[in-house]
């Protein structure tokens, strides 16, 4: 007979999978520091040295300005003009570099990244577990690790290997080349995903670029600046991310080059303050974003140290720019010119 | 409180939710991690509220709703096999779903978010309030999820034993 104790006798059971406190501590650690670096500024870059930058638009000081959002205000009548870049064309939008001809029925694009030449796009069935990746890259997959096992196998009339990975070995991948000579993984979980639907999955990504809609929109863009990748979906932290740079490098490194500036798109209002604590986890700070500027009418606040501009969108949205160099003016630009 | 105060009271008890809740060891670490993370900065916010550590249940549970992974890792999740479940042959249904393997076999078959609730009644004991709160939907949206959930267990077991299975679920 089975009741309602039997049901939490057996869940209890499942407290086997819990990951040891001190793993997951000092994963925190690490996942925190690489916040904290992802957010820090070498140094502040006044926009006025920056090359190639020169004034164009009209910008006003908001001084003494509190609160943590809200709706964007309007330019504050009597305020200062301060400084301002050159602003260029919007972004491009996103553009998958390859295609995928064939998902199985049910499954439906959950989250993806798109760069130049590498992306990624994961597919969700309405089922737990449902999931395919493919990866698409310039750069070769990482090779396999102790315990994964590989057999010989063609993609599309090319050379591959399916690689079955440890510990258990049901996680499968189809990787091999594309006509380009970029590599590509096709990726499923057996028997959820049977080896058939992957392999029919694999053999229909081509190379041709296939367009995206824009999770959110620039009105400009730096002057000197590209779009590096974009990334959305319905499965982000937030509602989309955009990464442009000086000098254009792929996505999936996990982190955000010095001349490069992140913006993304987040629902509720505007943080008044970013944290900011050591490796250790003590001695935390809170740091406020409280230098304010209004900015073609559009309020902007950022911390201290100008690494993070943040404005609110609209009443459901905010926007976040953040840089270890470009310099918080225009940071302030790019944050004030999202439009959700 | 603050965000380290939190951690030593909640820790435990966050890495024991996870577990229990994605069956998965690594995937669990994953997702822990990655909802303290984030929790940490927001924490000047987070840290006011009434009940922080529904709120960082709730992150975790979204993370494994959502199942939201970095393309960097070389892996999608593990997962158990919901397909030996229709393979068993264990003739006494409590003591299939007393067995571990089958637990997680069983648990498979549910959508993940009638998962989360029945982990929320029965392994953590919470109100259907509380659910309601780290599920984000109504008391009644919860008490339908744990039905259903179960609902979903009965079926299962009596499809594999029908002639003398009795299931008793309240």
């Amino acid at each position: 007979m089975i009741n309602n104790d039997s049901v939490r006798q057996a869940l209890g059971t499942l407290e086997r999978f819990a990951p040891a406190e001190d793993e997951v501590l000092a994963g925190l650690r690490t996942g925190i520091v690489r916040r904290r670096k992802r957010r820090q500024v070498a140094s502040v870059v006044g926009v006025a040295g920056a090359a190639g930058m020169v004034a164009l638009g009209v910008v006003y000081v908001a001084p003494g300005r509190g609160g943590d959002g809200g709706t964007p205000p309007a330019a504050t009548a009597g305020t200062t003009p301060t400084t301002s870049v050159k602003i260029a064309t919007p972004p491009a939008a996103p553009v998958l570099p390859f295609t995928v001809g064939w998902t199985p029925e049910g499954y439906s694009s959950q989250i993806w990244e798109a760069g130049r030449t590498d992306g990624s796009v994961q597919y969700t069935g309405t089922k737990d577990f449902q999931a395919v990746v493919v990866w698409i890259s310039a750069k070769p997959r990482p090779a396999a690790q102790d315990g994964d096992s590989e057999e010989p196998t063609t993609v599309a009339g090319r050379m591959g290997v399916i690689r079955r990975l440890a510990p258990d070995s049901k996680e499968t991948q189809f990787i091999w080349q594309l006509d380009d000579g970029r590599w590509a993984m096709v990726g499923g979980r057996a028997p959820t995903v049977q080896l058939a639907t992957l392999r029919r999955v694999a053999e229909s990504v081509t190379t041709k670029p296939t367009p995206l809609t824009a999770p959110f929109s620039l009105t400009t863009l730096p002057d000197g600046y590209q779009v590096a990748s974009w990334s959305g979906g319905s499965d982000q932290p937030f509602s989309g991310s955009l990464t442009i740079c000086r000098t254009v490098s792929e996505p999936l490194a996990g982190t955000l080059a010095p001349d490069c500036i992140g913006v993304s798109l987040h629902d509720g209002t505007a943080p008044a303050v970013t944290l900011r604590k050591d490796s250790s986890l003590k001695n935390p700070q809170e740091i406020p974003m409280d230098r304010e500027q209004v900015i073609d009418g559009v309020l902007t606040r950022a911390p201290a140290d100008g690494t993070e501009a943040v404005a609110q969108v609209d009443a459901g949205h905010w926007a976040s720019a953040v840089s270890q160099a470009a310099g918080v003016d225009l940071l302030r630009q790019v944050v004030a010119s999202v439009r959700s | 409180m603050d965000f380290d105060e939190f951690l030593r009271e909640q820790l435990s008890g966050l890495v024991r939710f996870a577990g229990v809740l994605t069956a998965d060891t690594y995937l669990a670490q994953d997702l822990t991690q990655d909802a303290l993370v984030r929790a940490h900065a927001r924490w000047s916010r987070i840290g006011r509220m009434d009940r922080p550590d529904l709120y960082v249940r709730r992150m975790i549970t979204n993370g494994y709703l959502s199942w939201r992974r970095r393309w960097a890792v070389r892996t999608i999740q593990p997962v158990a096999d919901a397909d030996r479940l229709s393979r068993a042959t264990v003739p006494d249904p409590a003591v299939r779903l007393a067995d571990q393997d089958q637990v997680m076999a069983l648990l498979a078959t549910l959508s993940r978010r009638q998962r989360a609730a029945l982990v929320l009644r029965f392994y953590e004991g919470r109100t259907d309030e509380e659910i309601a709160a780290i599920l984000g939907c109504s008391a009644g949206t919860v008490r339908s999820h744990v039905s259903r959930a179960l609902a979903g267990l009965r079926e299962r077991v009596r499809d594999d034993q029908p002639t003398d299975a009795t299931l008793e679920v309240s």
